[in-house]
């Protein structure tokens, strides 16, 4: 397995496996630190008002109380649709993004110029799915 | 990269077509949202004119495919403008004073989209993009039938043909992964490598007959084969009546392009061992299908319901060109796949024809949609009674239609292929069919009216309804322009599957990305592929 993996290591920049390991510690111990801290400071430094609606389970905006079965605002519905729009956006362009310039993916390099298009083609057609949903008025929350 | 983008031009014209019309249905302005009808009528005649002039070019040279994807493209984009037609005023029951209520824009871009997944099928050349040209096709139409009409049925068959296509979806994708598990690799020219190794050993390992029957049963429900039919009356029935036109062909079409497509990955050899149990699946299928489809439309008094089943015994009838294969009675019409393509196309123009007739008797909301509702109707309207007379005379197979040819090419296939029975299933189920079929034509011109009709003026569902009763003849006095497709196809197909190595699938599409991307799994698949793949 090491042996197997340590060129590629080398290419990456990386001088022994352990070393992925360390850094995905400390990106746990860092996401858990930050959600710590988070709930810590808010407590020492948030302003304190008591009270049966303050106290209670955060939902969303839904009532916490009462039968699950309920009807949801089909606004929440839109919302979420509206978040795929961006989030499928990021999704496809963190990933074009990092490996433009590549010099490990040659293939892409030589085919800049389709690629740069194709994510521009990409970007316009989510921009209609936006426009669209901003003519449908779902950003009007009234 | 180049040859691609120009390969998927008609596609491209579709999809930007749908994106423009979307954008128009947010206009304010009536007029504005009543002329979405006409602009994408205008981007399936570009898409149509662009396919005929990429087929003249030749500019996806070497592709061996390309009359295949040539032929889809025509039509998926024709008989699309003639689905459009028949839409006109669609969807019903809106509101068109208030913008944010008006559907009409999303109708048409939905249509669109579907129909450039049509058009994209015989394109593929990777399971995957196989599965999403399948699903391409499929969502926008659940989302057609439950918005097509605001009333109960509606929502009701709406949800039924998702939740049943989800099913379908599901197990040829399963079917899929069984063949990407055989093969090691999704793509078609590695897959067709190894049936192709797997075969010549003369022992298919039970792992790809697993994944082709999967397939089968998954792409049967699309094409509304008989086990898996119990959707389509109900989801017809409900859906708005220019919906269930464009059901009538979209699915199907899609079907019978993907059904090809898999099995050219198996050279269409699988008649030794214990793969046979394949091809005599589909001959089960045919036979059951015509059955099923005939015998159920006899108890019919719903117009829609009827021609439901009439539809289900057209797959029928397509399935016995399929099972009969490409090389039987070798460069004609009546080779196995070209018979079921020349049909495909001809029933596709017919029952959208009688649809869009039907569309124009029923009236506002598709009021009327018993026999009794249109009895009489030749009198009053003789013109639309006259079209959908011809296109009902075309579904039976009378000579002087499209209809005729089509069936006499799928019996010519059958008897070259040696499958005599099914020759005599197919003419036996014909003479069923004209009894339900000359019900309606009989309500129409002898009975006498029970009310008064309300019908749907409108100049263009005249013209969808004329278009398609013009062509049903003038194709069955003039079959050549269409069989020289179908035939070509057909050719196209057998040229592929007779020289894999040299003529293959090659990839039209970022060779050099699959290239580095799969590594071939199979060592003797290797040098095939990289062979292929390098321009």
């Amino acid at each position: 397995m090491t042996t197997l993996a340590t060129p590629q290591l080398a290419v990456q920049g990386f001088s022994s496996l352990y070393e992925i390991w360390i850094l995905l510690g400390i990106l746990f111990l860092a996401g858990l630190g930050f959600g710590v801290a988070n709930v810590i400071i808010s407590h020492i430094l948030g302003p304190s008002r008591k009270g049966n609606v303050k106290d209670s389970v955060y939902e969303s905006g839904v009532n916490p109380v009462g039968t699950t079965r309920d009807r949801f605002n089909v606004r929440f519905y839109l919302v979420a649709m509206i978040f795929l729009v961006f989030d499928v956006e990021v999704l496809f362009l963190i990933p074009w993004i990092s490996s433009f310039n590549d010099s490990r993916h040659p293939w892409l390099h030589a085919a800049h110029g389709p690629l740069f298009l194709s994510v521009v083609i990409f970007t316009v057609i989510l921009l209609v799915a936006y426009i669209y949903a901003w003519g449908k008025g779902v950003f009007k929350w009234d | 990269m180049t040859t691609n983008i120009n390969g998927m031009c008609p596609e491209i014209i579709m999809i930007c077509g749908a994106l423009i019309v979307m954008l128009m249905g947010l206009s304010r302005n009536d007029t504005v949202r009543r002329s979405t009808l006409g602009v994408a009528v205008a981007s399936l005649i570009l898409a149509f004119i662009a396919a005929l002039r990429i087929g003249g070019i030749g500019t996806s040279a070497g592709w061996t495919l390309w009359p295949l994807a040539t032929y889809d493209t025509l039509l998926a984009s024709g008989v699309g403008i003639l689905t459009i037609l028949c839409s006109a005023g669609m969807p019903f029951g809106n509101e068109p004073e208030k913008p944010d209520r008006n559907y009409r824009g999303e109708y048409f871009a939905l249509m669109l989209t579907s129909l450039a997944g049509v058009s994209m099928i015989g394109k593929t050349t990777n399971l995957i993009w196989l599965f999403l040209a399948l699903e391409l096709v499929s969502i926008p139409t659940y989302i057609m039938v439950a918005t097509g009409r605001s009333n109960t049925p509606a929502q009701e068959a709406g949800i039924k043909y998702f939740f049943l296509g989800a099913l379908s979806a599901a197990i040829y994708l399963f079917g899929f992964s069984y063949l990407y598990g055989f093969a090691g690799s999704t793509s078609y020219v590695a897959i067709t490598a190894a049936f192709h190794a797997a075969l010549a050993t003369g022992h298919l390992p039970y792992v790809a007959i697993i994944g082709l029957i999967m397939v089968v049963i998954g792409i049967a429900y699309k094409i509304a084969a008989a086990p898996l039919h119990y959707y389509a009356p109900d989801v017809y029935q409900g859906a708005a009546t220019p919906v269930t036109a464009f059901l009538s062909f979209a699915p199907k079409a899609t079907g019978f392009f993907a059904l090809i497509m898999v099995f050219n990955l198996t050279g269409w050899r699988l008649s030794g061992g214990t793969a046979r149990v394949v091809p005599d699946l589909l001959i089960v299928l045919a036979v059951l299908t015509m059955f099923v489809g005939n015998v159920l439309a006899l108890l019919q008094r719903n117009i829609k319901r009827m021609l439901a089943y009439s539809s289900i015994s057209h797959s029928g009838y397509m399935l016995v060109g399929l099972a009969v294969g490409p090389f039987a009675a070798g460069n004609s019409p009546a080779s196995g796949i070209s018979a079921t393509l020349f049909y495909l196309g001809g029933y596709s123009i017919m029952t959208v024809g009688a649809f869009a007739a039907l569309t124009y008797m029923q009236g506002k909301s598709d009021a009327a949609e018993d026999l009794d509702d249109i009895a009489g109707i030749a009198g009053e309207h003789p013109f639309m009674a006259a079209c959908m007379a011809v296109c009902l005379f075309s579904l039976i197979g009378m000579p002087g239609t499209i209809g005729f040819l089509g069936k006499l090419f799928i019996v010519q296939s059958a008897l070259a292929g040696g499958h005599a029975v099914l020759a005599v299933l197919v003419v036996i189920n014909a003479a069923i069919a004209a009894a339900y079929y000359l019900r309606i034509v009989a309500a129409m011109y002898i009975r006498e009216p029970w009310s008064p009709f309300a019908v749907r003026q409108s100049t263009t569902l005249k013209a969808g309804a004329l278009l398609g009763a013009v062509l049903t003849v003038f194709f069955g006095i003039f079959p050549a322009l269409l069989f020289h497709q179908s035939n070509s196809s057909a050719a196209a197909v057998r040229s592929l599957v007779l020289n894999p190595p040299a003529g293959g699938i090659v990839e039209p599409v970022s060779r050099r990305a699959t290239g580095r991307l799969l590594k071939s799994p199979l060592p003797a698949v290797a040098p095939t592929a990289a062979a292929i793949s390098k321009p």
